[in-house]
């Protein structure tokens, strides 16, 4: 269900290719620094993962981000809006769940959304139903939220961030207290957002459902942005690789070393591990598509060719345990 | 000031049972239940217990009422002012953009529109009774009804107000209800008999509230601890609702969310 009247989002104003932008973001808590000197840009339409251990700073730069604690030092941008002083302008375009959804709990969940519609603009009032129903809540609207199931209250979590009809949506934590079909039903539903034009910048402990969610993907560790980018870049830590199996392998071996996508080729039992020296997606299947002609057509029998799948979780195992060996 | 707003703020009070019923029997169980055991004692030895309503009656219902719902305003202003931080929903409020003050601002009106239909209804109580059960003495005029009326609103509405200031500073509803209850009952009433406190006896709201209770009873000289005149009075109530007001809405747009 489309919340908007226009199938098209509005752009925002300024920098609409980026709408979380930081610079220099520092937040001290007395002398401990919760998060320091980040440098962060979220492109719009995006699947934004952000990711980190618990009690990296996720949750405070989400904060200072949103203008919900001051600022120790830094610049934000946000929908091309400067905050703080323009937070109100900014903030109507955005919803956010902060930690864990909270909610008045002796109150329903339509009358939840109801007092947050009330501190929105007025047409947020008629956004409710459809939010409801988008989040599979309509049935249940009018109990306690009190009885809802940690499940249920994130999906109203995710409904209340639909009364702004957001430009991004800014959540924490989404997939706690999720059961495996409502974290792909979710998953599904964030997809479907991005879809819209809408941003999802999605925090997450959970290393493998970013992989599987988002296309960005940024990493903290102890207030320290480590790395960002494409989840595919920052999976694979480099140049993607191909686990060939075949005959001849001597033979195959040659042939590929000589062709210009492939920067070395390594050998694993009976299987060949080809590195490319492609940088997109694209450019790799369509490498890869070349070399089991190239192996084909040169009387090479293919058994088997994967490109090998490098999990966002162990690269960043791999970089947070190279902080700790420097550090 | 955003209606839609108040109308939620409303709606949060509302929907708690407990503080409902709570504050119905503190405003209209306690006047009732005084009244009829009065009335009853009156009708069993008419010779030692005098008529429950009359001029005497409703200024017995007045004070009555305003110490039971003067509690159940300071419990109803505690929730007020704590009720989006104790449940965590104030940074999903604050996310929103709206302005910090505006979120506060509209906690006061809300709380009032909860609070006035119950205390309306605790004060007909009052009324009827003491013009129901006047036997052979005086009953009050409607102009004394109306005037008790309007301090009963003025006194429990300034319970609720500097109550819901002083809980959003305090992010406290235990505390609150604690200090206010306990400086309005015990500690103030005890300042006001210290009579080499002089002039700042006027400062204590208790003095001043009761300096503008229009009861009949309490007319005439020497029947207050403390003398000030009526614009003192306002004055020194408008200071507290002021300050307390002015605190809560301090802390409120400074905290983080």
């Amino acid at each position: 269900m489309q919340l908007t009247h226009d199938s098209e989002l509005s752009a925002p104003p300024g920098d609409v290719e980026t709408v979380i932008e930081t610079h220099g973001l520092t937040k001290r808590f007395g002398d401990r620094v919760a998060v320091n000197n980040v440098d962060l840009s979220v492109p719009r339409a995006s699947a934004f993962g952000f990711v980190g251990p618990n009690g990296a700073g996720k949750t405070t730069l989400i904060r200072a981000i949103l203008g919900l604690t001051h600022l120790t030092g830094g610049t934000v941008r946000l929908l091309g809006y400067t905050m703080p002083e323009n937070h109100s302008r900014a903030l109507a375009r955005v919803g956010a769940v902060v930690e864990e959804p909270l909610f008045h709990l002796h109150l329903t969940g339509r009358e939840n959304l109801e007092v947050v519609a009330a501190a929105r603009e007025p047409e947020a009032h008629h956004r409710i139903e459809p939010a409801l129903a988008r989040v599979g809540l309509a049935d249940r609207a009018d109990e306690r939220v009190r009885a809802y199931s940690m499940g249920m209250r994130q999906r109203l979590g995710v409904a209340r961030c639909l009364l702004a009809d957001p430009l991004l949506l800014v959540l924490d934590e989404p997939m706690n207290g999720l059961d495996p079909a409502g974290i792909e039903e979710f998953r599904e539903m964030m997809s479907g957002f991005v879809g819209e034009g809408r941003t999802v910048f999605l925090s997450s402990h959970l290393l493998d459902e970013v992989q599987k969610t988002c296309d960005h993907v940024a990493i903290i560790d102890q207030g320290d942005i480590l790395m960002q980018g494409l989840v595919e870049d920052i999976a694979r830590g480099g140049h993607p690789e191909v686990r060939i199996r075949c005959d001849s392998a001597d033979a195959a071996e040659s042939l590929l070393k000589a062709h210009p996508a492939v920067n070395q080729v390594r050998t694993a039992g009976d299987t060949l591990i080809v590195e490319l020296g492609t940088e997109r997606g694209s450019e790799t299947d369509t490498a890869v598509a070349d070399l089991n002609r190239l192996l084909v057509e040169s009387g090479v029998s293919v058994f088997s060719i994967e490109a090998e799948r490098v999990s966002l979780e162990e690269r960043f195992l791999e970089i947070t345990s190279r902080l700790e060996v420097t550090g | 000031m955003n209606w839609r707003m108040i109308k939620a703020e409303w709606l949060k009070l509302r929907k708690r049972r407990g503080l409902f019923w709570w504050s119905l029997g503190l405003a209209v169980g306690v006047v009732t239940l005084v009244f009829g055991v009065i009335e009853i004692l009156h009708l069993s030895n008419a010779a030692q217990h005098g008529p429950a309503g009359g001029l005497t009656g409703i200024t017995r219902g007045l004070t009555g009422l305003y110490a039971a719902a003067g509690v159940a305003a300071i419990i109803v202003g505690a929730f007020a002012g704590t009720a989006d931080v104790s449940a965590g929903v104030f940074r999903d409020l604050v996310a929103t953009g709206r302005s910090r003050w505006e979120l506060f601002a509209a906690r006061l009106p809300g709380a009032l529109i909860f609070f006035i239909p119950i205390i309306t209804l605790g004060y007909v109580v009052v009324a009827v009774c003491s013009v129901a059960f006047r036997g052979s003495v005086p009953a009050a005029s409607a102009s004394v009804i109306a005037r008790g009326y309007g301090w009963v609103l003025l006194a429990t509405g300034f319970d609720l107000a500097i109550a819901l200031g002083f809980s959003s500073f305090t992010n406290s509803r235990a505390a609150t209800i604690g200090v206010l209850i306990a400086w309005q009952f015990i500690a103030s009433q005890l300042l006001l008999q210290v009579s080499w406190l002089g002039w700042v006896r006027q400062l204590i709201y208790s003095s001043a509230l009761t300096r503008l209770n229009p009861s009949p009873a309490l007319e005439g000289p020497g029947s207050r601890s403390v003398t000030h005149s009526a614009a003192v009075a306002a004055v020194v109530l408008l200071a507290w609702v002021a300050v307390m007001l002015a605190a809560g809405c301090w802390r409120t747009v400074m905290r983080d969310a």
